[in-house]
């Protein structure tokens, strides 16, 4: 063991994404730490990391194969894209704090493990556009930073999600705690930015709402709140809710709706982000973000059960 | 250990959630209702395609003409050519250019620009767009 990794070790602390039940007492090396000696367990350092490149992997890979994806990284306006980048470390440490932890309440550890998984995010993406020669020494700087920039945000999110969802810690589904109602948005609000983000960046959803009469954009607006609420309520899914003596229009429109209409924000905003929604007028731009929001819709009601 | 698989959905929850609630209804309300009365007024739309020249500036290898194809109809038009002509008195053609606009979406307007050898100015300029195809 290095002294780097007793340094890793020590930041993440116990309880840390990286490192379950990292018991920093010392290092084993020859240096001032060998006096309390207890041996790093140097394999959960490297799972922990595995799980989080896996994450990255999973979740990332449709992104980093799609063209347009690779076009953004030059073409997407540098503002828009660094308020991407922005806004994707809160919800990163929302997430940590949702999925990385029990009921410790501590912000700082959940900050590190999004750092962490941020920077996963951003040298698996680096690796891979590397490895399908998207990125070339003649590659434009601009071009470089935004490609990486732009696929590190759901790799990053991959990453914390590996955590959670490859994870063999077995009291990992018993001991979740019992969300509030803020954190159910907020789950709802990742599980529709995740899946927005892998289909907005494509011209089919674009293509798809100009093919689209007014009558099938209101046909998808009443698919998209029938299958969320039955995911979450009817098909009693692992994780459903269950409604018990309370009448379903009461979650439908505590829930459903405002989940509904967090994913049709979700997509107006990545439609945004991508300049989809540019030079558009209101009803084209409207019926583009209700074709991203039916996937977010279901993004969002996945979430709820999953996460 | 036997608990409940789920969460349970109480019975009488927090004022907020209500509020949430209820404007996220309303939202969802006022947009149907936006798309409804869109679908009833855009029977039989097609669009109604216009090309405005908007700048001209000279580059290194001659003269760019940068262009707003606005579509004031409302229906999408796809595939939409813009031709430029550079026409010598009233017949004769100088130069020709064109440039082809994936999408020109119902009551939005997308920008491009022809690039010409000749000085646009010292000519007669005819901009159109000459067809589209639905998407």
């Amino acid at each position: 063991m290095t002294a780097f990794e007793y340094d890793v070790c020590a930041a993440l602390g116990p309880r840390s994404f990286l490192l379950n039940k990292c018991e920093v007492k010392g290092a084993s090396m020859g240096d001032e730490h060998n006096a309390q000696a207890v041996p790093f367990q140097t394999t959960e350092f490297v799972t922990g990391l595995g799980r989080g490149i896996a994450g990255a992997l999973l979740f990332a890979l449709p992104m980093q194969m799609t063209m347009e994806m690779w076009d953004l990284g030059f073409a997407m306006d540098r503002f828009r894209l660094a308020l991407l980048l922005v806004i994707t470390l809160p919800l990163l440490v929302g997430i940590a704090h949702r999925i990385g932890f029990e009921k410790t309440f501590s912000w700082r550890e959940d900050i590190r493990d999004a750092m962490i998984a941020y920077a996963i995010g951003i040298i698996a993406s680096a690796m891979i556009l590397k490895l399908f020669k998207l990125l070339t020494p003649e590659t434009a700087e601009q071009d470089f930073l935004g490609k990486i920039a732009l696929q590190a945000v759901p790799a990053a999110i991959g990453a914390l999600l590996g955590r959670s969802q490859l994870g063999a810690d077995p009291d990992d589904a018993e001991d979740e705690p019992d969300s509030g109602y803020g954190a159910e948005l907020f789950m709802m609000a990742v599980g529709a930015l995740f899946l927005s983000l892998n289909m907005a960046p494509t011209e089919e959803m674009i293509l798809i709402s100009y093919k689209m009469t007014p009558w099938h954009a209101l046909a998808t607006i009443a698919l998209s709140i029938i299958v969320m609420h039955a995911f979450v309520y009817a098909v009693s899914f692992k994780g459903g809710h269950e409604l018990k003596d309370t009448p379903g229009w009461h979650a439908l429109i505590r829930f459903t709706l405002p989940g509904y209409v967090i994913a049709l924000l979700v997509s107006l905003y990545c439609l945004w982000s991508f300049g989809r929604l540019d030079g558009s007028g209101s009803m084209p731009a409207l019926m583009s973000t209700i074709v991203l929001g039916f996937p977010g819709a279901i993004g969002a009601a996945a979430a709820r059960l999953i996460l | 250990m036997t608990r409940s698989r789920g969460k349970i959905v109480r019975r009488h929850p927090h004022w907020i959630e209500w509020t949430t609630g209820l404007l996220s209804t309303a939202l969802v309300a006022t947009m149907t209702g936006m798309i409804l009365y869109h679908g009833l007024t855009a029977r039989d739309a097609s669009p109604e395609l216009s090309v405005t020249v908007t700048a001209q500036r000279p580059t290194a290898q001659g003269f760019e003409m940068s262009f707003i194809v606005a579509n004031s109809g409302k229906k999408t038009a796809a595939g939409v050519p813009v031709t430029g002509r550079l026409l010598d008195g009233d017949r004769r053609e100088v130069e020709r250019r064109e440039v082809t606009i994936d999408y020109v979406p119902a009551q939005s307007q997308v920008e491009g620009a022809l690039r010409f050898s000749e000085d646009p100015g010292a000519y007669r300029l005819d901009i159109n767009a000459s067809g589209y195809s639905d998407p």
